[in-house]
């Protein structure tokens, strides 16, 4: 199983942003080894950053995706394919939001209904 | 020839200039190109005899023919596809009708659709002596864009009239499709920093479309360091629009300043004047 992280270019700390967060890191569930670390080419667009990022995230083929509050407009357009959205709420690192979702902790995100979140 | 009337700011007094110059000339067509918040009809009270649904086309996709290969989702510059290996959606609100994904999906699987993004209503200014021409366009709540719209109000007029444009304020996608081919623009001013500072985006603007302009101060009273800063800047002023309450009173009834007093009708005469006076001096 795998799952994708919004984190910063270390790879190990969580981002607090998803369409313009630094980095996705790709981790295999089971194990808790990161696959691979990908720069964020969406960061930095002018609009629908978070559009851009959920193609990305279409592309890495995971099946869940771990991240902090998505627009609706991305969190819409990920909803009709097979992939999970959790939230990462208040953790800071990968390790323990792995051990929240092996416990069952993590809660599945809901459509924020609120447009543009415009986080710089 | 066609004028548009601009501004950077909101609230500046484009629809003031816009119908009350309307009021003075004869054998001239008004668009109200504002689609977002039309309101020349207030002033001009037309009676409509005429309301066309304007549509935009959007992506569908066809999904037994599909093979998400993904060359759509990586075609489009607004994002309006995401593909998977097992799935490909369209959103047809991001959706610019470019036809792009059309000529990249080899397997023809995707076909325009069309939805209606709003209207334009057109008829005669009954509220004129000279009954002029006007069209205007609303663009539904919720819709993106309505730059398809602008399009299609321009194309109403004809090229030997006289076609005075009411633009959207500002200087985003909506505003330049209202400008775009004019032969001169009427800068509406408000005398304030913000207002000067919105200003000198239109400017900037009008100097890429290479359109003339000249500027209307509005809401003026006599301490105003305008002047020095249309004087420092080089700007042409066509006329100005004193700072009086009687003024808005008249606006807020949705009556013109020129059916009110000759001293109005006298004022907007003299800024058609200076209008004219310097498209034909351009033209020299």
């Amino acid at each position: 199983m795998i799952a994708v992280f919004c984190t910063k270019a270390d790879g190990i700390n969580l981002d607090d942003r998803f369409g313009r967060c630094d980095h996705f890191t790709i981790v295999d569930v089971d194990s808790g080894k990161t696959i691979k670390t990908i720069g964020n080419s969406a960061k930095n667009s002018s609009d629908s950053a978070g559009l851009k990022a959920a193609q990305i995230i279409l592309d890495i083929d995971a099946d869940i995706l771990i991240a902090p509050l998505l627009g609706p407009k991305a969190h819409g357009a990920i909803l009709p394919f097979p992939i999970e959205i959790y939230n990462q709420g208040i953790s800071k690192t990968i390790s323990e939001i792995l051990k929240n979702y092996k416990l069952g902790k993590l809660s599945l995100m809901t459509n924020p209904k609120v447009e543009g979140l415009h986080k710089v | 020839m066609r004028i548009a009337i601009v501004s950077g700011k909101g609230g500046a007094g484009k629809t003031t200039v816009t119908v009350n110059l309307s009021a003075v000339c004869n054998n001239i067509s008004v668009i109200d190109c504002d689609v977002e918040e039309p309101n020349c009809h207030i002033f001009l009270k037309p009676h409509i005899s005429e309301i066309v649904d304007v549509f935009t086309e959007y992506p569908e996709i066809d999904k037994s023919l599909c093979i998400n290969c993904g060359a759509c989702s990586s075609f489009c510059k607004f994002n309006a596809f995401l593909s998977s290996k097992n799935l490909t959606i369209s959103m047809k609100e991001l959706c610019h009708s470019c036809g792009g994904c059309i000529r990249v999906c080899k397997e023809n699987a995707i076909k325009y659709s069309k939805r209606s993004i709003g209207s334009i209503s057109s008829g005669k200014s009954e509220g004129l002596d000279n009954k002029n021409d006007f069209h205007y366009g609303v663009l539904n709540i919720g819709e993106m864009s309505g730059v398809k719209i602008v399009e299609q109000l321009k194309k109403k007029c004809f090229d030997n009239n006289l076609l005075l444009i009411d633009s959207p304020p500002g200087t985003a996608c909506l505003a330049v499709s209202a400008v775009e081919g004019s032969d001169f623009a009427v800068i509406v001013l408000e005398p304030s920093l913000f207002g000067i500072s919105d200003m000198e985006m239109v400017i900037e603007m009008l100097n890429d479309l290479k359109i003339p302009f000249g500027v209307v101060i509005n809401k003026i009273d006599s301490e105003n360091e305008i002047y020095n800063y249309c004087i420092k800047n080089k700007l042409i002023i066509l006329g100005e629009i004193p700072f009086i309450s009687k003024i808005a009173e008249i606006n807020a009834k949705g009556e013109l300043l020129t059916s009110v007093s000759v001293k109005y009708k006298e004022l907007f005469q003299k800024i058609y004047q200076n209008i004219l006076k310097q498209v034909s001096r351009l033209a020299k």
